[in-house]
């Protein structure tokens, strides 16, 4: 299944080079270190906030996930550097969608 | 290799009409075209985000020429930076002698939003970096939301004496307070706003240059940094570290420093964009950016965006970058009228694509 397809049923994946170790996000079929073809492996699903703003009441961020970052809603308010969890995601008008809840300490 | 300069330039008056591409690429390229003898072209390149194909050899044609080189350069916000830098490669290497770079956009462009970057998720306008970045520097350095929208109370003001600019009042930080607030970061006015316009740039060798005027501008450097095309890539979220790059380089290639900068058109898409800018030119320490466009605004100084930035002049996307050539071209010449800056000697551009991923400068003289 594709990247798209696996996001469709929930499940967040980065393309990942088995020779290299490097991981591609936005994810490619080919390593961007050693050329080589890439494989979809499910992605962390903890992060930590790095930023948020809002509108009309809809709070978007950047969180970390590993050595990526990753924009999305943030379902309830919590400090920058909190820890936060991938709690839903998917595509939605051909866009993905994230979302993020602050993770209990 | 030769120098390598700006021959002639011009621009068409920024609005919010939605017009035939090709009409006004032409109409930009006339303000060039009717004082030039046009066989001293051959090359004509056109940047835009606009989705009309072929229109680098569309325009040749309007233009009644035939081009060695023609071709359209795409670079999102950044296409008219880019579309210098090849003409002015293409020049260095004795590939062409003189082109005519010609950018335009309407209103309703394309260019803005980038779906590859899949690490905007949802998030796709620019309104949403945009309040990421000023979030992240406000947080950063204790910076209050109105000491951000002084820039754009500044390019507003300054617009007012640019006939070509969409907007153009005299306005205060206050003002620009209360305009709709887009997110809890941004007002409206904070904002550069889509629109359409035109402008257009004759970079020449030395020789032509020296047959089309007695009063060239010559590009001194030119330089590009791209960090990627993902904004999730930002290492930092409170400054543009490709600007700072692509700044390092071009001072290095054109023998400059920071200090000897007369006038600046950098790239305002947002308040925030222009504190972040003149820290990355080097022009101020990392957190005195605010300070310094404060310092600006009471002073009335036109040294950073005289024309009014694209806050004020308005962002063509495919037009902004060629735009902030004219205005340095106009300025180093003494042509600026009402927005003179006085005895300049040395000015800079600096433009970018992608929510600052990344950015392209430039250093002009006389």
């Amino acid at each position: 299944m594709s990247f798209e397809e696996r996001l469709k049923q929930g499940e967040f994946c980065v393309a990942y080079c088995n020779n290299c170790d490097t991981v591609m996000w936005p994810h490619s079929s080919l390593c961007s270190k050693c050329f080589l073809n890439t494989r979809l492996i499910p992605s962390t699903k903890h992060g930590t906030l790095l930023e948020y703003s809002s509108q009309n009441g809809v709070i978007f961020c950047v969180c970390r996930m590993g050595d990526m970052d990753v924009m999305g809603r943030l379902l309830s308010q919590c400090a920058e550097g909190s820890p936060v969890y991938l709690s839903r995601c998917g595509m939605r008008d051909n866009a993905p969608f994230f979302e993020f809840t602050p993770e209990q300490t | 290799m030769t120098d390598v300069g700006i021959a002639a330039a011009g621009q068409i008056k920024f609005t919010m009409e939605s017009r035939p591409i090709h009409d006004i690429l032409f109409d930009a390229a006339r303000t060039i075209l009717t004082d030039l003898d046009s066989t001293v072209i051959d090359g004509i390149l056109v940047s835009t985000n606009d989705t009309h194909r072929y229109l680098g050899v569309i325009l040749s044609e309007m233009c009644g020429i035939q081009p060695r080189i023609s071709h359209t350069v795409e670079s999102m916000c950044g296409s008219g930076g880019n579309a210098i830098m090849s003409a002015y490669s293409h020049i260095k290497s004795g590939l062409a002698r003189s082109i005519l770079v010609v950018g335009a956009e309407l209103p309703n462009s394309p260019g803005g939003i980038l779906k590859w970057d899949m690490s905007r998720g949802q998030f796709q306008s620019p309104i949403y970096w945009g309040s990421i970045l000023t979030k992240s520097y406000k947080r950063r350095y204790d910076i209050s939301d109105e000491s951000v929208s002084t820039v754009a109370a500044k390019n507003h003001s300054l617009a007012a004496d640019n006939p070509d600019a969409l907007y153009g009042y005299r306005c205060t930080p206050g003002d620009i307070m209360q305009s709709k607030e887009i997110t809890a970061d941004l007002h409206l006015l904070d904002c550069s706003r889509a629109c359409a316009g035109a402008s257009a740039i004759l970079i020449s060798d030395a020789d032509t240059c020296r047959t089309v005027t007695d009063d060239a501008v010559w590009i001194r450097s030119i330089s590009q940094c791209v960090l990627s095309a993902t904004f999730g890539r930002y290492s930092t979220y409170d400054r543009i570290e490709s600007a700072g790059r692509a700044a390092r380089d071009a001072y290095k290639m054109a023998d400059i420093t920071s200090d000897m900068i007369d006038v600046v058109e950098v790239h305002d898409a947002f308040s925030i964009c222009e504190i972040m800018a003149t820290e990355s030119l080097q022009m101020v320490e990392y957190g005195q950016g605010a300070a310094y466009a404060h310092d600006l605004y009471v002073t009335e100084s036109r040294k950073v965006n005289p024309r009014g930035g694209i806050l004020g002049s308005g962002h063509p996307l495919g037009a902004t970058g060629i735009s902030q050539m004219v205005e340095i071209f106009r300025q180093l010449r003494g042509e600026a009228k009402d927005r003179q800056v006085p005895d300049a000697y040395t000015g800079v551009t600096q433009g970018m694509s992608a929510a600052g991923t990344s950015s392209l400068v430039a250093v002009m003289q006389r």
